[in-house]
């Protein structure tokens, strides 16, 4: 991203003439009110003179008579401090209608299509304007986060559906009309991917066109994962929560629950008395988290490319960085470690004593995959070249995190929007301008090694003091918007309090779901060898991006799918034959 | 005196008079009938039963040293057999929507044709047991059926994942069956010969060369070590044409798993699986076999033939000879494993525009070089 001349977000705003929302907490997080009307301007405005490309995700909120819309935008600063410029917009409940802004962001396709799903607002001339997350059999005029349904509702709603005997026909209609539609495309055939695949962790499900051995063309389906946590955040108290938001995602849980502390302490005005210990703690918890979740990335690229042996030396090192992180929390998943105010547990003298050897030896062992993954032919005349996305592509895709800096784009939440103890530190930010695999591999390498480095400085550098400071269990009413730099980048949470002990609204964005425009880019050329090692590339964390029951949205049909419809689809799945199956 | 089975002296007996009719017996009825002799080669050693557990066996190693060189633990010895129990007992289905015909004879036709195929390998004599002049052609022309069976496999079983793994698997046969050809004819223009009986007693490989210079001076002069440089070439290159022919890394996009889902026999189960797991297993220790003798000098050491011959003798056949060789022809097949094996290892899988141009652009330019100098060589020896 291009700096801009100004120092701070006020002036920004008070020189675009916009009204800021009182009071100003952080200096980094300005609110400002502007008009539905007006919203495409003042993108067209940030974008031509303040080089404003990145938008976070789009919040939606229910506030009863009106929709409250709120587009963070990231502002590079004189300073090199990434601020966020939240634009505030209302919209009227029975007139729930904006200009989409894909034409200016089109990063902003599936945060529009999210925001359509969930509370049902149409955004105008969207080119796919489709529910993305939410499942077939929701009937259509129930958007579940809306405030006048509750969960309890929705699960009812859903199970009446599932007992209902003609959804088995529609089912059966669906299927043949899917598979037929794939094979009268004009390509020469389809090859669907998920939602289960040997070079798939999670369920995502990809049709590609193929010509020869080209893809040609590609069709996405997220959403099988999807449970409903924002919803069910509403019905938690705030402290339950904690344990909700680590469940977000098995890989990157530290990741959110920090996120979602710093938020929730934001929304508390406590974010400044955070005793120091406790951000150094939360320092290494988010560097360990990095170093695994970069040992597994590159490990699991060896597998989708056929090099078993670096997949099974990675994970065997991973487990140094495992026992590391369960020696310090108890748990090789879920650390529960953040707490609101601070963090749970300490880190005792003797454990640094024990956790640095171990530390430096994952350094070699890292050093040597470096060795082993860059000089070995075979593997990179698989990596280089492919896929490439160029640094222009990637900004209006808003790409974020490691898939970001492969692309030349010189960003990262650690530095320069900084949190815990990050500002205390000294690392580097690895940039590749390549912008395909193997440059994504060699960030996540060089990052996997700072990682290390930062994680034994914080270790070496803790200062002495307390660990949380007591935090009281209702939240004042208020807003509080954090980010943090998951393993898969910028990972963005939002709540709202209403004084209560549960909070209002509470919006997760996961690095993924970012990242998934520019992963679309990325696939449509390819050869079908290269699909496995291109969808890596992204590092598809699909517990995070969908976050809901089991769903299937495919031009508005409604549908639901049990047990036994989930077993015959997956099998018709990836039998798409290149002639129709009679049934 | 009674005579009962607890007694020492009737039980030694016994088992003499067992011992007599079993060995003298049968050596007796082989004599005589030796249609019989036949059917013990064919179906017992070295035929079916022995290939059978040799390529179970080396199915094993390979797994195994995979295993270790990827700081794994790896299989107990009989996993491979476990596994095709397991296959065995396995539902056969035969999907809808495939061709009926293709898809249910193929697999046999493949495990038959493999087994042709390790029926040319030598054993314990240098002979195989088919053996006749031009039986390397033969064999390259096998390799290449069994290609197309499985390119039929794939395209018969209706599925997208099985017709782009068959028609890959057709594309990487037709680059690595030149380089193939190619690396078997260089020791064949040195035997003056085109079967593998002759090219192993010609002596002209990479084992037996310093083991004539070194044992017979007069024929051999030490300038003959010179073949070593492109024959090593060619061996180097036969090893990774294998790798291809089985569908291993690097050279196994036709079976990427993690891609197609692998590849033509997606959609194979239970027997049909079976027969084309075997088939793999037999292809695998029979090419090895051919690639040890052509390279390696097959069974035993041939310029130290005279030592081992005639020490124990029972009828018409040299027992300690053939134990030796068979021993010898193991330990150079375990090579030719390893060899593959590391390859699989240490290298990444290519994909299919790699491989051919791999095969195209570098492994046939250097052939044909090594095949100059060879022919260079005997030119100016």
């Amino acid at each position: 991203m291009i700096k801009n001349e100004f120092q701070t977000l006020t002036e920004i705003a008070s020189s675009m003439d916009l009204a800021i929302r009182e009071p100003i907490t952080y200096p980094l997080d300005l609110y400002v009110t502007i008009s539905p009307d007006r919203l495409i301007n003042v993108i067209q405005e940030l974008k031509g003179q303040y080089n404003v490309s990145h938008l976070s995700t789009i919040i939606v909120q229910d506030l009863g008579e009106e929709y409250k819309l709120l587009y963070p935008f990231s502002i590079l600063l004189s300073k090199g401090k990434l601020g966020k410029l939240i634009l505030d917009t209302r919209i009227d409940v029975n007139n729930a209608k904006i200009d989409s802004i894909v034409s200016e962001i089109p990063g902003a396709i599936y945060y529009e299509r999210e925001v359509y799903d969930m509370m049902g607002i149409h955004f105008k001339n969207h080119p796919d304007l489709r529910r993305i997350l939410s499942p077939d059999s929701l009937p259509r005029d129930i958007y579940p986060l809306k405030k006048n349904i509750t969960a309890e509702e929705i699960r009812r709603i859903l199970a009446e559906r599932r007992r209902e005997k003609e959804a088995e026909e529609k089912l059966k209609e669906y299927i043949r009309r899917e598979q037929l539609e794939f094979i009268s495309e004009k390509s020469d055939y389809a090859i669907a991917v998920g939602p289960q695949h040997p070079a798939l962790e999670e369920p995502i499900r990809f049709v590609f066109q193929v010509e020869g051995e080209t893809v040609k063309d590609v069709e996405l389906r997220i959403g099988f994962n999807h449970r409903g946590l924002e919803k069910a955040f509403e019905n938690r108290t705030w402290s339950k929560n904690l344990y909700l938001a680590e469940r977000i995602c098995g890989i990157c849980s530290d990741a959110h629950q920090l996120c979602y502390v710093q938020a929730v302490e934001k929304c508390a005005k406590i974010a400044d008395e955070i005793p120091e210990r406790a951000k150094y703690i939360r320092t290494i918890l988010a560097e360990l988290e990095r170093i695994h979740s970069h040992l597994l990335w590159y490990g699991v690229l060896a597998h989708n490319t056929g090099f078993d042996t670096i997949f099974q030396v990675t994970w065997r090192d991973r487990e140094i960085v495992m026992d590391i992180l369960e020696e310090i929390s108890g748990n090789r998943v879920n650390y529960a470690m953040h707490a609101i105010g601070g963090v749970r547990r300490d880190i005792t003298q003797e454990q640094v004593t024990r956790i640095i050897p171990q530390l430096e030896t994952l350094r070699d062992r890292i050093k040597e995959h470096r060795f082993m993954m860059t000089k070995e032919t075979s593997f990179v005349v698989r990596q280089k070249g492919i896929a490439p996305l160029t640094r222009e592509e990637a900004l209006s895709l808003c790409t974020v995190g490691p898939n970001a800096r492969s692309c030349g784009i010189n960003i990262d939440i650690r530095r320069d929007d900084p949190y815990a103890a990050y500002d205390h530190l000294s690392f580097d930010v690895p940039v590749v301008t390549e912008g395909d695999i193997f440059s994504g591999l060699v960030i996540r390498l060089e990052e996997s090694l700072i990682a290390v480095d930062l994680a034994i400085e914080a270790l070496k550098t803790m200062p002495q003091g307390d660990l949380r400071i007591k935090v009281p269990g209702k939240i004042p009413p208020g807003e509080g918007i954090s980010r943090v730099e998951a393993p898969r980048g910028e990972d963005i949470h939002f709540v709202q309090s209403n004084g209560t002990n549960k909070p209002e609204r509470i919006k997760v964005r996961a690095p993924t779901l970012a990242n998934m425009p520019s992963l679309k880019k990325r696939l449509i050329g390819i050869q079908v060898a290269d699909i496995p090692p291109v969808i890596r590339v992204i590092d598809p964390c699909v517990g995070c991006m969908d976050r809901v029951t089991f769903i299937d949205s495919k031009k508005g049909k409604i549908l639901e799918l049990s047990g036994e419809h989930l077993i015959s689809r997956g099998n018709r799945a990836y039998r798409l034959g290149t002639r129709v199956l009679d049934f | 005196m009674k005579i009962s089975l607890t007694n020492p002296i009737i039980k030694l007996l016994s088992y003499a008079m067992i011992y007599v009719l079993v060995i003298a017996g049968s050596f007796l009825l082989f004599r005589n009938f030796p249609l019989i002799i036949l059917i013990f080669k064919y179906f017992l050693f070295p035929g079916i039963s022995f290939i059978l557990v040799g390529s179970l066996f080396y199915s094993w190693f390979e797994r195994k040293i995979y295993a270790r060189m990827q700081n794994r633990i790896g299989p107990p010895l009989l996993q491979p057999f476990y596994d095709i129990l397991k296959l065995l007992i396995k539902e056969d289905i035969t999907p809808d929507g495939v061709e009926r015909l293709e898809f249910n004879i193929i697999p046999p036709i493949q495990l038959i044709l493999a087994l042709l195929i390790a029926f040319f390998t030598p054993i314990y004599i240098a002979e195989g047991l088919i053996s006749f002049e031009g039986d390397v052609f033969f064999l390259l022309f096998l390799l290449a059926v069994l290609a197309g069976s499985i390119f039929l496999v794939g395209w018969s079983s209706n599925n997208p994942y099985g017709l782009i793994g068959g028609s890959r698997a057709a594309i990487a046969e037709l680059s690595l069956e030149i380089p193939l050809t190619l690396a078997f004819i260089g020791p064949a223009i040195l035997a003056g010969s085109l079967q593998l009986s002759n090219i192993i007693k010609s002596g002209y490989n990479l084992i037996d060369i310093p083991l004539n210079v070194i044992f017979k001076p007069e024929a051999y002069n030490l300038l003959n070590l010179l073949y070593i440089i492109p024959l090593s070439i060619q061996f180097y290159i036969a090893v990774l044409s294998a790798n291809a022919v089985l569908e291993k890394v690097p050279f196994d996009p036709a079976h990427a798993e993690t891609e197609i889902v692998g590849g033509w026999n997606v959609e194979l189960t239970g027997k049909k699986l079976l027969f084309s797991h075997l088939a793999n297993l037999i292809l695998e220790f029979g090419l090895a076999g051919i690639i040890a003798a052509i390279f390696l000098g097959g069974p035993g050491f041939w310029p130290l033939d005279s030592l081992t011959k005639g020490l124990l003798v029972i009828g018409s056949w040299d027992i300690f000879y053939y134990f030796i060789n068979v021993l010898t022809f193991l330990l150079k097949t375990t090579v030719v494993i390893f060899l593959i094996t590391v390859s699989r290892t240490v290298l990444s899988r290519l994909r299919i525009d790699q491989l051919v141009r791999y095969f195209w652009r570098y492994y046939l330019p250097i052939i044909f070089l090594a095949l100059l100098m060879i022919i260079y060589l005997i030119g100016v020896l």
